[in-house]
Order: structure tokens, then C-alpha cells, then sequence
């Protein structure tokens, strides 16, 4: 599903963001990835979304080889991957429903499975009833429903979601997990960066460290909360 | 089909959301296809006269009725000035004249004799020389007058050769000018949209998605302005051709009769119109896609 093989990113300033990083998650994983800021985060999750290509090394993710992908497949890529970020990216004169509708509709999808998928993942995320409302009427929390809706519109097998708790209140944080880990359930892959060593802690699972651009920690870690 | 209509009805939103700017882009089009294409009409108008009238660059020299006509002819002959002596007898010179003025016949019923002489048309071969030439004519035996074209195709000539000028002056300038303000125009509207377009590219729209509104905002521009220049220079044009029809005798002796109908070229105009708008559209929003819409 998503694979780094020996992967280095230096920025032209001179800073190198990864080091030789390799990296394996397989389908239907939930991976957690941690680290202090600037530890190379978003540069690794950057590269799965093929925003930005290694310096040295290979990516892989859902079949597709990243590092020579043609640029005109690369929107074709883009639609396998969900991406959820801390400043949620709504369109702010588009209501709730509209925001999940464009996303189906600028990937061509028929009118019949936007009125189809639209209401399913809204009642997924628990905003049925804010469908019409605006963005600047919701809360942090319900706007990043919202993105996760938008994200697993188009049934993504991959979900990247680089902080998506930053800009929430504390409490709510862990219904976005248990959002994104429900969305897990159901098969979809979900790598998710914090920075909140609480919510791995409380949730466990596959927990990846990152410091100074190298993978320090890769390993399962147990949840003191909610097992099922 | 869905997305065809979704497109399009992205690019008028765009359109009406960024309109003061596309009024501007509107105009300034409508300006620059307004005056080039008049001028175009000017030249060809400029050409059609040249061809009715070069043949008309003639000098007359009328004579005495009792004259020796074929000693004229040859004195003419040997000058070093002329190239063709033709000659025109009383009867046909009185025909063409009829023919000139047809909508007056009962004019020329009545004369009680033909007032017109027998005539001479000399071509010289240097129009510059023409007054040198008519005094030299004036002095032969039984010439009665000599009448000198005025440089008739030498004006229009100068004409069209200024309105080729300016009409080439104008397309370059407005031309480049149109396409630097809906250049600006596109970059408003994607500055307007950056964050739609920033979660397209994010969802995985295609570049020809992402693109095509903006296409169509500056295509429709373009084709709006060209339909509005050519209402404009319909309305020009048939008023100056009007002024011109009013008085089409003497206009017609000049060969202005058979300059451009309007009605006759409309469609054809449109067309090139709507081409020519639609693709400075086309132009000008490339190049600011290009620039400010990198993929
Ligand atoms: N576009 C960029 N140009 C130059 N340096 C960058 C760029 N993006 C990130 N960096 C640097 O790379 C390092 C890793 O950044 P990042 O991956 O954003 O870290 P994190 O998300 O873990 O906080 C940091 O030192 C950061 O300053
Ligand atoms: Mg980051």
C-alpha cells in the first residue's frame, strides 16, 4: 500500500528533512506517526501524497511508482488518497453538503453517486442535520468532519491526515480518532500524524517516531482505552 | 455532458463574480476589434476604388468640332510624355455620359445638339509631370481645353496606405493591450479561486478541469466583445456608407459604388469578429494560466 525505500528529502536551504528512511504499511493498517516539529512529519506524509518527490530513494503508494509517476496520471493517483489536514481547507461559501458534493463532482462523478455517497458519509461524520450550514458556522470539530466526509467521499483506500487534531478542543480530539479509526474499519489504510502522545497512548496501535528526518520507533503499542 | 455544463457554469459565475474586470477586458476588446476592423474595411474599400479608378487616371483633351483630329493624334504621339492616346467621338462620349447619369436620361433627351467634342484620353507615363503635360497639350492647333484628372487614385492610395498603418499599428497595440487585461483578468479570478483550485488539485481534479473555467471566463469575453464590436461597426459603417449612397452620382464617376456592402459581408464579419475576440481571449488567458496557474 504505501512503501519508502531508502527515502531522503533535502530542501534546497540546505536542510535535510529525512534521512534514509524505509517505511512499509499495508492495507487496512491505522499507523500513527509522532515526532517533535520539524522531525519531518508532513515532508514524509508530503511525499505520499506525491506533493513533493524524494531527493534520493523510492515511493511507492497503491500501485503507483511516485518517484517517475507522469505528471498527468498524477490527479488519477490523487483520487486513491483521502488527505485531512489541521487547517481543514473547507470552501467557505460552499455549505457542508456542497463542500463533500465538489469533491465528487471536479473528480467527474455522476450526479446519481453524489446524491447517493453524499448523505451516506454525512451521516457517518454525524452532520446529517448540518448539511446546510456554512463553515463559519461550524466548530473546529464539525469542520473536521466535514473534511474527513470530504476526504472519504470518493472511498480513498488510503487516508493521510497530517495533524487534524491541532486546531480542535482537547475533549473532541478523540472523536475524530474514533471517526478515522471507524473509517479504518471498513478497510480504508489511515496514517495519521499527532503530535498528542495522549491520544496514542489512549488508543494504541502501530506507532511510528520520527526525529531529526529518521525513524527512531516502529512498533505496535498498546491503548490503555477502548479495546473491542 | 454533466461536467460540460458544470464547467461552463463555473466560468460565467466566474465571469459575474470578477465583472468589473471583465467589463473592463469587455471594452478595451471591443475597442481594439472596433477600430482595427474599420480600418480593415477602409483598405479594402481603398482597394476596390484604386481598381475602379486607376483606369480613370486619363487626361481629356477636348476638341474643336472642326479640328484635325489626325493631326493631333499625331503631335500627341510624339511626345515623350505619353504612353496610350485613345479616342472618343462625339456619339460615345455622349452614350457614357448617359450611362453615368442614368437616373437624369430626360436631361439628355432634350438637347437639341450634341454639346459634347471630340475628346482625346492620353495616359502619360509620370503622373508627376501632369501639369507640364497639360500645358504642352494646350498649345496644339485646334485644342480647345484640357481637363486634368485631379490625382484621384493618388489620394485614395495615400489613404489606404495610412489606414494600413494605422489599421497594423492598431491591432498590434490594442491587441497586446487586450491581452495583457484579460491576462490580468484570469489572474484575478484564479487569485479569487486559489483555494478551490489548491483543494482540486488536492482531490485529484484534472489540469483540463481546473483550467476550463477559466477558458471559458476569457473565451466568452472575447466572443462577447467581438459581437459587440461588430454591432458597432455595422451601425459605423453603414452610417458613413449611407452619407456616401446619398449622393452616389458623383461618388459613382469615382467608382465608390461598388465599395463593401455591409449586409453583404455581415455573416463573414461576425465570424472573423467572434474568431478574432475568442482568441485574443484564448491568448491572454494562457498566458496568465501559464503563469499563475502552474500544475
Ligand atoms: N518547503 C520547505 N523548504 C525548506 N525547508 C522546509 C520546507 N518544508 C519543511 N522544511 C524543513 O524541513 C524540516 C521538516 O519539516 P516538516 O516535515 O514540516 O516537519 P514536521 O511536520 O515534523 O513539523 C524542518 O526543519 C522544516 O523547517
Ligand atoms: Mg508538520
Amino acid at each position: 500500500m504505501v512503501e519508502l525505500k531508502n527515502v531522503s528529502v533535502h530542501y534546497k536551504e540546505g536542510v535535510d528533512a529525512l534521512s534514509n528512511v524505509n517505511l512499509r504499511i499495508e492495507k487496512g493498517e491505522f499507523v500513527f506517526i509522532v515526532g517533535d516539529s520539524g522531525a519531518g512529519k508532513s515532508t514524509l506524509l508530503k511525499l505520499i501524497t506525491r506533493e513533493i518527490t524524494p531527493t534520493e530513494g523510492r515511493v511507492f503508494v497503491n500501485g503507483y511508482n511516485l518517484t517517475n509517476i507522469k505528471k498527468s496520471k498524477i490527479p488519477y493517483f490523487r483520487r486513491s488518497v483521502g488527505m485531512i489536514f489541521q487547517d481543514f481547507r473547507l470552501i467557505d461559501n460552499l455549505n457542508v453538503y456542497d463542500n463533500v458534493a465538489f469533491v465528487m463532482r471536479v473528480t467527474g462523478q455522476s450526479k446519481r453517486d453524489i446524491r447517493h455517497r453524499v448523505p451516506y458519509v454525512l451521516d457517518l461524520v454525524k452532520l446529517t442535520d448540518r448539511a446546510k450550514a456554512y463553515p463559519n458556522k461550524l466548530s473546529g470539530g464539525e469542520m473536521q468532519r466535514v473534511a474527513i466526509a470530504r476526504a472519504f467521499a470518493s472511498d480513498p483506500g488510503l487516508i493521510i491526515a497530517d495533524e487534524p487534531t491541532a486546531n480542535i478542543d482537547p475533549g473532541l480530539s478523540y472523536d475524530i480518532v474514533r471517526l478515522l479509526r471507524e473509517i479504518n474499519k471498513c478497510g480504508t489504510t489511515v496514517v495519521m500524524v499527532t503530535h498528542e502522545h495522549s491520544l496514542v497512548e489512549y488508543f494504541g496501535g502501530r506507532l511510528i517516531s520520527l526525529k531529526s528526518g529518521e525513524i527512531i520507533f516502529d512498533d505496535v503499542v498498546g491503548g490503555a482505552g477502548e479495546d473491542e | 455532458m454533466n461536467n460540460l455544463s458544470y464547467l461552463l457554469k463555473q466560468g460565467f459565475s466566474s465571469i459575474w463574480k470578477n465583472r468589473l474586470m471583465s467589463f473592463a477586458s469587455l471594452c478595451i476588446l471591443t475597442v481594439c476589434l472596433l477600430l482595427v476592423g474599420l480600418s480593415g474595411f477602409v483598405m479594402l474599400d481603398c482597394g476596390i476604388i484604386l481598381d475602379n479608378v486607376s483606369d480613370k487616371n486619363e487626361i481629356s483633351v477636348y476638341m474643336e468640332d472642326d479640328a484635325d483630329i489626325n493631326h493631333i493624334k499625331d503631335v500627341l504621339n510624339s511626345n515623350t510624355l505619353v504612353t496610350k492616346v485613345r479616342y472618343i467621338s462625339p456619339e460615345e462620349g455622349l452614350e457614357s455620359m448617359k450611362n453615368q447619369y442614368k437616373d437624369q436620361t430626360e436631361l439628355f433627351e432634350s438637347l437639341p445638339y450634341n454639346p459634347v467634342p471630340p475628346t482625346y484620353m492620353v495616359t502619360i507615363n509620370d503622373l508627376d509631370k501632369i501639369d507640364m503635360a497639360v500645358g504642352q497639350f494646350q498649345v496644339i492647333q485646334g485644342v480647345y481645353k484640357v481637363n486634368a484628372p485631379m490625382d484621384f487614385a493618388g489620394f485614395i492610395e495615400d489613404i489606404r496606405n495610412t489606414f494600413t498603418i494605422v489599421g497594423i499599428a492598431l491591432m498590434l497595440s490594442l491587441g497586446a493591450v487586450s491581452i495583457i487585461i484579460i491576462a490580468n483578468t484570469t489572474r484575478i479570478s484564479v487569485f479569487a479561486r486559489r483555494k478551490e483550485i489548491a483543494i482540486m488539485r488536492i482531490v485529484g481534479a484534472t489540469n483540463s478541469f481546473i483550467r476550463t473555467p477559466f477558458f471559458v471566463e476569457g473565451m466568452t469575453v472575447g466572443l462577447l466583445s467581438g459581437f459587440t464590436s461588430w454591432i458597432l461597426t455595422k451601425v459605423i459603417y453603414e452610417g458613413v456608407f449611407g452619407l456616401f449612397s446619398e449622393s452616389l452620382g458623383m461618388w459613382g464617376a469615382l467608382g465608390m459604388d461598388n465599395i463593401i456592402k455591409f449586409s453583404d459581408v455581415a455573416v463573414q464579419t461576425l465570424l472573423v469578429y467572434c474568431a478574432a475576440g475568442a482568441l485574443l481571449g484564448a491568448i491572454g488567458t494562457v498566458l496568465s494560466m501559464s503563469k499563475h496557474l502552474k500544475i
